[in-house]
């Protein structure tokens, strides 16, 4: 039996890829602003921030009202939860796009970079490790999910590899240009976009299986 | 309610608001009070029930709601050494108004009881009683009122076939729902509901539950209910009743989820007594 | 404290179950020994056994069936003596039907053959040795002639034929004419008061003299043709016998019969003690009349009580201000069903037949009074006054069922209807009174049983011991609510009590019991039938 308020969990859901879509869109305007250098692309990309700020919050009166009111059961009770974290995950993907949108702002005030290091290259992958997570969510792809957790890792050694790049190169951190280290927060932001990703993935595979899958290694 | 504007075309609203919206205070009950007796059942009540809206009035035995609900259309009149004060009104007239019949007034507010009250009669002459008493002689339009109702109550396609069956042959949830069907028949404007769903399996309380979803498009429904999830699933608002009194009003979301009164907190949270 | 070993305790009052339940085998025994009692009694009238011819120590004999044996009273009780009541008939002869005789002088018993027992329309059954028979058309057959048995079958055939025309002049045909002269004789007397023509009354009488005694001498002819044809018989003594052939209902050789014939009989008389009509003040014959008066007085009285008895009920449980001037009401209502019966019965006197009857009479039959004599209408018992009168003794019980058939119809249904908008009446009239059916008719049911079996009521207002007319007949209007009629409960009594031969009497008190008890089971069976349909179709909801 169809209840009418099921329709509300619905809501949720959209509500929440509505989120995810925006911080995924964020995340690749901001990349855009980063590698053309477009001031006024990462000005409105740190706007945009605010819109998913309110969907953060209306998600969570959503989650609540259908705790206090519905209650739920079952997997009815695992997207409730799992939309929590989701929700909040993407929240801080939002945030650390706005982040970078900040730094890049730095960065052109100080003047431009020739070389951006792996950074593009990270972004490219941090983009598809979102749209994997966000999709699997949509779909309730199992193997979506679990391949987030494995491309990760790729974004963790490109941040690493920047890194060592930077400071490997000079072996002194004091040659290091301002601009570079804004460039070396941008990857470190890229690699957290990337390690919010897989949090949204582990809550997918929580929502679909009911395993919990965080903190394995 | 929650108020947003929507990002996308969203599919369903919330809690859907009355298109049109009706009246606040719809049944008003002011400072009512009433006595069985010596005994005062209800002290100083006062609420105001919107047009097309669910209402549950919720609270431990003997709180006085199933009292209050029975006042709306005047069936304590039955009960001998009643007494009451205050004023109850529906859409601007008193129901104690000495120029309204109580007969007419239980025309306009139906009524659905606890235990599930068929009467032994085929279940079309169920449905069309409230018609037949009102001295309705044409078959055509029966029927068209039977076919209407039972729609309503979502029992047509169940007994379609079976108008003229008994209607004590059926189940316990098709019952209930063939009382508000006998309920609604004559089209009242208001439907009580006094533990509709207390003698019922989950499936059977789902499907009323439904159904009172529905309803509430065409009437403004009280509820009362001795369970509080169904209370939150059901209603747009909840009186909370303690010993006689209104302790605690407001939109249901509120009720349950941020009480203002520290008793209506400890009742719903199951910290009471 | 300790407590007693729980797991050895016996249960405790084990022994009050055994006692309940023997106050119901003792309650049960009863019954059935009362049921048993006129059962063998009763059906034994019907049954034919052979006929002895028994011969007695000082050398007479007598032919006689053995109606009873049982110890001499007086004899001691360690040596009985038995002595045997055998039924001879032949009342003309003999004065008496039955005689008593002592076991220790019955030397022996006979079986002939040709022993032949009759029925007759008067004095009794009578047991003989036939010798010859004289046939209508004067040819005489023997008893030996092999002829003899069908010959006789033959005549009673015919007698029975002879008696049937007489019976349809007598009662049919003079009875016409009787009334047609008694209402011309009261329209010739109101014709003479008020001095109007009376030539025309006075020819109509006088052709329906000329009927009468046409149809008189018309009935003797026939009578007398009867009569040609006689039996000569001879009874143990040697002493002979002339029986009109006319007069014999039933032959049989009681000595030749098979089993199966006599089963045959069996059923044959019972049927016409159900069917038929009685004959020999009561003693013999059917009961018709008295069933049918019976059946037709009870239904009328159930049809009275019933609407009263409800709307009464109503009134009291839906409608009255229930306080302490109810409460009397309902013991003086409960009360009424403690009254003797006979209370009821000179209160109907009293109430219904003079005043009630008297003023009928007064205001709508005048002229029959005036020039008839003075004769009644309605202000003589009958069946109307009995009908009312047993309705008024049990409306109690119909009150008390209705109300209480009306308490238990569920809350949730009175106020369902209530709560659609009907009104009191027509929750009343709609909901209450469909669902109350079977109690209702469960009251009605007792009080048909109780006014089935009333007697001494009926006896002051309006129940006769012979009735020549049915309450319910052919002849317009059909119910005859004035007729006086016959009861099989005072039939019993009349048999009983007021019979002049009541030896002969005394199987017919069993067999007409037996029919009484018959006839409430089957008006009770016939009303809890419709008990339980109503039930089926009215049984409450319940989950």
């Amino acid at each position: 039996m169809q209840r009418f308020f099921h329709d509300e969990l619905r809501q949720l859901r959209d509500d929440l890829i509505l989120m995810g879509e925006r911080s995924l869109d964020m995340t690749r305007l901001v990349l855009r602003a980063v590698e053309a250098r477009d001031d006024a692309l990462a000005l409105q990309v740190r706007g945009m921030d605010d819109r998913v700020d309110e969907l953060e919050k209306r998600v969570d009166r959503e989650i609540m009202r259908y705790l206090t009111l519905f209650g739920p059961m079952g997997s009815d009770v695992r997207l409730l939860l799992a939309a929590r974290d989701i929700g909040h995950d993407l929240e801080r993907i939002a945030d650390e796009a706005s982040v970078i949108a900040k730094r890049s702002l730095v960065i052109s005030e100080r003047g431009p970079l020739k070389d951006l290091l792996h950074v593009p290259e990270e972004g490219i992958i941090a983009c598809e490790v979102l749209r994997l997570a966000l999709d699997s969510f949509i779909e309730g792809d199992l193997a979506k999910a679990r391949l987030v957790l494995e491309r990760d890792a790729e974004i963790d050694a490109l941040n690493r590899r920047n890194y060592e790049q930077l400071f490997g190169k000079s072996g002194d951190a004091a040659k290091v240009s301002a601009s570079h280290v804004e460039l070396i927060f941008i990857s470190k932001a890229l690699e957290r976009i990337g390690d919010h990703s897989k949090n949204i993935a582990e809550q997918v595979i929580f929502l679909l299986s009911g395993e919990d899958v965080r903190h394995a290694r | 309610m929650i108020t947003m504007n929507p990002p996308t075309p969203s599919r369903i609203q919330v809690r859907p608001g009355n298109p049109n919206e009706g009246r606040q205070d719809y049944i008003s009950i002011r400072d009512f009070g009433f006595w069985y007796g010596d005994k005062k059942a209800l002290d100083a009540i006062s609420v105001a029930i919107p047009e097309r809206q669910v209402v549950a009035f919720i609270g431990p035995s003997g709180c006085g709601k199933s009292t209050l609900l029975r006042n709306l259309n005047r069936m304590n009149d039955l009960i001998d050494g009643i007494r009451h004060e205050g004023e109850i009104t529906i859409n601007g007239r008193s129901i104690y108004d000495p120029g309204l019949e109580v007969i007419s007034l239980r025309r306009r507010v139906g009524m659905v009881f606890q235990k599930s009250n068929p009467f032994p009669k085929s279940i079309f002459e169920n449905v069309v009683y409230a018609l037949r008493v009102v001295g309705v002689k044409d078959r055509a339009l029966l029927e068209e009122a039977c076919e209407t109702s039972l729609r309503k109550a979502a029992l047509w396609d169940e007994v379609k076939d079976r108008l003229e069956d008994s209607a004590l042959g059926l189940s316990g949830g098709q019952m209930q729902r063939l009382c508000i069907a006998r309920a609604i028949a004559n089209r009242p404007e208001i439907l009580l509901m006094d533990e509709p769903c207390s003698a019922l399996d989950p499936i059977a309380t789902g499907k009323i539950e439904e159904l009172i979803h529905e309803l509430k498009a065409q009437f403004t429904i009280v509820i009362v209910t001795h369970s509080m999830q169904q209370a939150a699933r059901v209603s747009d608002r909840t009186a909370f009743f303690y010993l006689g009194k209104l302790i605690e009003y407001d939109k249901t979301e509120k009720v349950f989820m941020n009480p203002s009164q520290a008793q209506t907190e400890a009742y719903i949270s199951g910290r009471f007594g | 404290m300790a407590l007693p070993d729980q797991d050895s305790a016996t249960p405790r009052g084990e022994p009050w179950v055994w006692f309940s339940s023997l106050g119901l085998i003792v309650g049960l025994v009863m019954v059935l020994g009362l049921l048993g009692l006129v059962l063998m009694n009763g059906l034994s009238v019907f049954w034919a056994p052979p006929v002895p011819v028994v011969r007695l120590d000082d050398g007479t004999s007598l032919i006689g069936q053995l109606a009873q044996r049982r110890i001499r009273p007086g004899s001691p009780a360690s040596a009985p003596r038995y002595e045997r009541q055998y039924q001879v008939g032949l009342r003309e002869l003999n004065g008496h039907s039955y005689v008593w005789v002592d076991e220790s002088r019955v030397r022996a018993e006979e079986f002939p053959a040709d022993i032949l027992g009759l029925e007759r329309m008067e004095n009794g059954p009578a047991f003989v040795r036939p010798v010859r028979l004289t046939r209508a058309d004067g040819r005489v057959v023997e008893a030996a002639d092999p002829a003899f048995a069908e010959a006789l079958a033959a005549e009673v055939a015919a007698g029975a034929g002879v008696r049937e025309r007489l019976t349809e002049i007598n009662r049919g045909r003079i009875g016409e004419v009787n009334a047609a002269m008694e209402q011309t004789r009261v329209d010739l007397r109101r014709a003479e008061d008020q001095k109007t023509p009376t030539e025309a009354i006075r020819r109509a009488m006088t052709a329906l003299e000329a009927r009468y005694a046409t149809l008189g001498s018309e009935a003797n002819q026939i009578k007398a043709t009867g009569e040609t044809s006689k039996l000569l018989a001879r009874e143990a003594g040697g002493r002979e016998v002339v029986v009109p052939m006319a007069q014999v209902v039933r032959e049989w050789f009681p000595n030749r019969l098979g089993f199966a014939d006599r089963l045959g009989l069996f059923f044959r008389r019972l049927g016409e003690f159900i069917f038929g009509e009685p004959r020999e003040a009561n003693t013999e014959g059917g009961l018709m009349p008295a069933i049918f008066g019976t059946l037709v007085m009870t239904v009328f009285m159930s049809l009275l009580v019933t609407p009263f008895g409800v709307i009464a009920a109503i009134y009291l449980r839906e409608y009255a201000q229930q306080g302490s001037l109810l409460r009397i009401v309902r013991i003086s209502v409960n009360n009424l069903a403690g009254v003797p019966s006979i209370v009821f019965g000179v209160f109907g006197l009293g109430f219904f037949v003079y005043v009630l009857g008297g003023s009928i009479d007064q205001l709508f039959f005048s002229d029959q009074l005036k020039y008839n004599n003075n004769t009644p209408v309605f202000g003589t018992g009958g069946l109307l006054w009995c009908s009312l009168t047993l309705a008024l003794m049990t409306l109690p019980v119909v009150i008390v069922a209705t109300e209480e058939a009306l308490a238990a119809v569920p809350r949730g249904m009175r106020e369902a209807s209530l709560a659609t908008g009907a009104s009191k009446w027509q929750t009343i009239r709609e909901i209450l009174l469909p669902a109350s059916a079977p109690g209702i008719l469960t009251g009605v049911i007792l009080a048909m049983a109780r006014g089935a079996g009333e007697v001494a009521p009926l006896m002051l207002v309006g129940v006769v011991k012979l009735a020549p007319t049915l309450p319910l007949d052919g002849t317009a209007p059909f119910l005859h609510l004035d007729r006086k009629f016959m009861h099989l409960g005072f039939h019993v009594y009349d048999l009983g009590f007021q019979s002049p031969d009541s030896d002969a009497a005394r199987p017919m008190v069993f067999a007409t019991t037996l029919l009484l008890i018959v006839l409430v089971v089957c008006l009770n069976l016939g009303a809890i039938t419709i008990r339980n349909r109503l039930r089926a179709r009215y049984k409450t909801a319940s989950f």
